[in-house]
């Protein structure tokens, strides 16, 4: 009951909240607020042994299920939170709640099938609200319609065609009703279209080169708080489902060398390209996106072997990298929050301008690029040396360790002089504003509580930064213990 | 064959055309409330009633969304299909002779599992008559879906083609269960909501088209 309860709550909250949403701001990102809480706490109590029985499928709990959903809820919390006294608009906790649903409902049920339509369902939202009304560019931005009506058509498209191949897999007509081929080469050549066809719908959902286009525009033109819903955990659901029903419909090592070859082609440049364009931009939304294109390149090149130890890294992989790339996305916004600017030349100096901030961002990095012994790491070899080995496996090991440069690079700007625009913000100390000038011992609740609004407009710096910092030790955390175990 | 079901598959080619190629906007949601329910229609066996109440009236919620939501554009900016119904009616036909051919290849496929578990006479007919309809509608329904000279008909064959994805799932392997059919009505629902909600962003306001009148 404990899993049913685990959708159907932050179902019934996104909803209520989006609905509620154009009459009473305030009372709807409270509903989402709340939900994403109370799922959370529901997600805590999830373990292997939750099954419930569903209109003749079965739910099944089990840690990846229990860690995306921690995850997911957590972060729509903190990212809720951090819009409330960032953002003009309120577009995550909504859609964020919707897409948490299904995606829990995707990664517990049984069927592949389901998942795929109940994705494409839950995901869309996350693309079309924060596109028609948090566009940062403004209404008239062409850009803006072009890219929500794209994004739609990524989301269901991807979903229509994964339904397509699992049907056609387990039609009693089709090649593969028997299971994974074992000797018939026809079924081998079926097996690996089969496993094409659900690369190219993981491809064009999660923004993969060369269906980038409109992710990155996306990212470009929404506020770095409502990216980790769309882009990064209903990204990696999918993944991870379509990897489930690899591993049973297509089987591990059945590839043949083209769609072997196919698949280590598109993740290895969305690691190469990801990881370049991640360098050279200036703007930290920009390095944001980049860096989730290379996660999920390095993520897909599981699809190359279907082995169990390359299932279980990517498993390990997207969850800890979906933690961590919304702890960056957060603090993307917090610097853009706090400093006013978000091109790395105006950066210069922040660390000194909010030093928990940068405790924030060191652990993002240490997360991100990972340590021997940590399951990231592990998973980051893994992955890489089930597709390619020698020379070629080691340098695309290196290129998938670029966020040592492209975070290191703002890490190394962070630690200069400070410039006008960090050496103009809001302190990151805490401080009292002599609100409660008897103390705050002997006070009254009643008058403690009405200081209290005031502590908080003036601690909103180190508040928005501390949200910050829960978010990256989170992220660091599944990035050393993984979430496939 | 079973006629009952050829009649209901004509049905919903029919309603695709119309919803594609009607001038009038609320003639084109008749069609597509043709082709949405009887699309459920399409199977053997058929589902529970409740599951079947559960589809049809989500195709119908559908439509009523779309009616509700979607601006009624003047016909000089949105005259349906550039090609007119016939022609629409003949690349349904022509598609969905392509169903057919791809369902009973599939069907004689040495590779298949139908060696090994023949299928029943009606659930083979059930499953071509699907891959036929599903054929035709993603047919006429892409188009408009990609390129609409409107948001109400870029919605339209959205939905379209949603639903054909679903009936050429269900003419594969079979009816889904349950559960999938409540996931399914979910993903019409999210694709007709989307549709209006991007219709309506992309039309100009009524004041501005008087201003610019």
């Amino acid at each position: 009951m404990n899993l049913l309860a685990l959708i159907l709550v932050p179902l019934l909250g996104g909803l209520a909240s989006l609905l509620v949403m154009p009459l009473q701001r305030t009372v709807a990102t409270g509903i989402g607020l709340a939900t994403a809480l109370v799922t959370a706490l529901l997600a805590l109590g999830v373990t292997s042994d939750d099954a419930v029985a569903l209109g003749g499928q079965a739910l099944v709990g089990s840690n990846v299920v229990r860690v995306v959903a921690l995850g997911w809820a957590v972060g729509t919390l903190a990212l809720g939170l951090l819009e409330v006294e960032i953002g003009r608009r309120r577009i995550v906790t909504g859609p964020a709640l919707l897409a948490l649903a299904v995606g829990v409902l995707a990664l517990a049920i049984d069927d592949a099938a389901t998942s795929f339509a109940a994705l494409g369902a839950g995901g869309i939202g996350a693309i079309v609200v924060p596109s028609l009304t948090g566009w940062v560019h403004g209404r008239e931005d062409p850009w803006r319609l072009r890219t929500a009506i794209r994004g739609s058509w990524a989301i269901i498209g991807s979903s229509l065609l994964a339904i397509v191949v699992v049907a056609w897999a387990a039609s009693p007509a089709g090649p593969l009703h028997n299971g994974p081929p074992v000797g018939d080469p026809a079924a081998k050549t079926a097996a690996g279209l089969a496993l094409l066809g659900i690369v190219a719908a993981v491809v064009i959902r999660t923004g993969l080169i060369p269906a980038h286009v409109w992710a990155a525009r996306f990212i470009e033109g929404v506020s770095p708080l409502a990216v980790p819903a769309a882009l990064v955990w209903g990204s990696s659901a999918f993944l991870l489902v379509a990897l489930d029903w690899g591993q049973v419909a297509v089987g591990p090592g059945t590839q043949g060398d083209l769609e072997r070859l196919a698949i280590t082609v598109v993740g290895v440049a969305s690691i190469l390209l990801g990881g370049l364009a991640a360098t050279l931009h200036d703007d930290v939304e920009h390095v944001l996106g980049y860096a989730i294109l290379q996660d999920m390149g390095l993520a897909v090149l599981a699809f190359g072997s279907l082995h169990t130890e390359a299932a279980d890294a990517a498993r390990n992989w997207l969850v800890a990298s979906a933690m961590l790339k919304t702890a960056l996305a957060a603090w993307v916004a917090a610097a853009r929050s706090t400093f006013g600017v978000h091109r790395l030349v105006d950066l210069r100096g922040w660390v000194s301008g909010s030093p928990p901030l940068a405790v924030a961002f060191g652990l993002i990095v240490l997360g991100a690029v990972g340590l021997p012994g940590m399951a990231i790491f592990s998973a980051r070899l893994d992955l890489v040396g089930g597709v390619l080995s020698g020379p070629l496996g080691t340098l695309v090991v290196l290129a998938a360790m670029t966020p040592i440069v492209y975070l290191g690079r703002i890490l190394v700007v962070g630690l200069g002089r400070p410039g006008p625009a960090v050496a103009g913000a809001p302190s990151a100390r805490p401080r009292w504003t002599g609100g409660r000038a008897a103390g705050w011992s002997s006070g009254s609740v009643r008058s403690i509580a009405r200081a209290m609004p005031a502590e908080l407009r003036a601690n909103r710096a180190p508040l928005i930064a501390l949200g910050v910092v829960i978010l990256a030790a989170l992220g660091f955390g599944v990035a050393v213990s993984g979430a496939a175990a | 064959m079973n006629l009952a079901l050829a009649a209901i598959a004509l049905a919903v080619g029919a309603g695709g055309v119309i919803a594609v190629s009607s001038r009038d906007l609320r003639a084109a949601l008749n069609g597509l409330a043709i082709a949405l329910v009887g699309s459920t229609l399409v199977v053997d066996p058929l589902p529970s009633p409740a599951t079947l109440g559960v589809r049809i009236v989500g195709g119908l919620l559908v439509v009523a969304i779309l009616r509700a939501q979607l601006p009624d554009a003047p016909s000089d900016v949105d005259p349906g299909s550039r090609f007119g119904w016939p022609a629409e009616s003949l690349i349904a036909c022509a598609a969905a002779l392509g169903g057919v051919g791809i369902a009973m290849g599939l069907a004689a496929t040495p590779a298949g599992g139908i060696g090994a578990a023949p299928l029943d006479a009606a659930t083979v007919a059930a499953g071509i008559l699907g891959t036929a309809t599903a054929m035709a509608l993603f047919a006429v329904g892409a188009t408009p879906a990609a390129l609409g000279r409107s948001g109400a008909r870029r919605a339209i064959g959205l939905v379209i083609v949603v639903q054909a994805a679903i009936l050429l799932r269900a003419g594969l392997a079979g009816p889904p269960g349950d559960f999938e059919q409540i996931a399914v009505v979910g993903l019409l629902l999210a694709a007709g909501v989307a549709g209006a909600a991007l219709a309506r962003d992309g039309e100009p306001a009524a004041e501005s088209i008087e201003e610019a009148g």
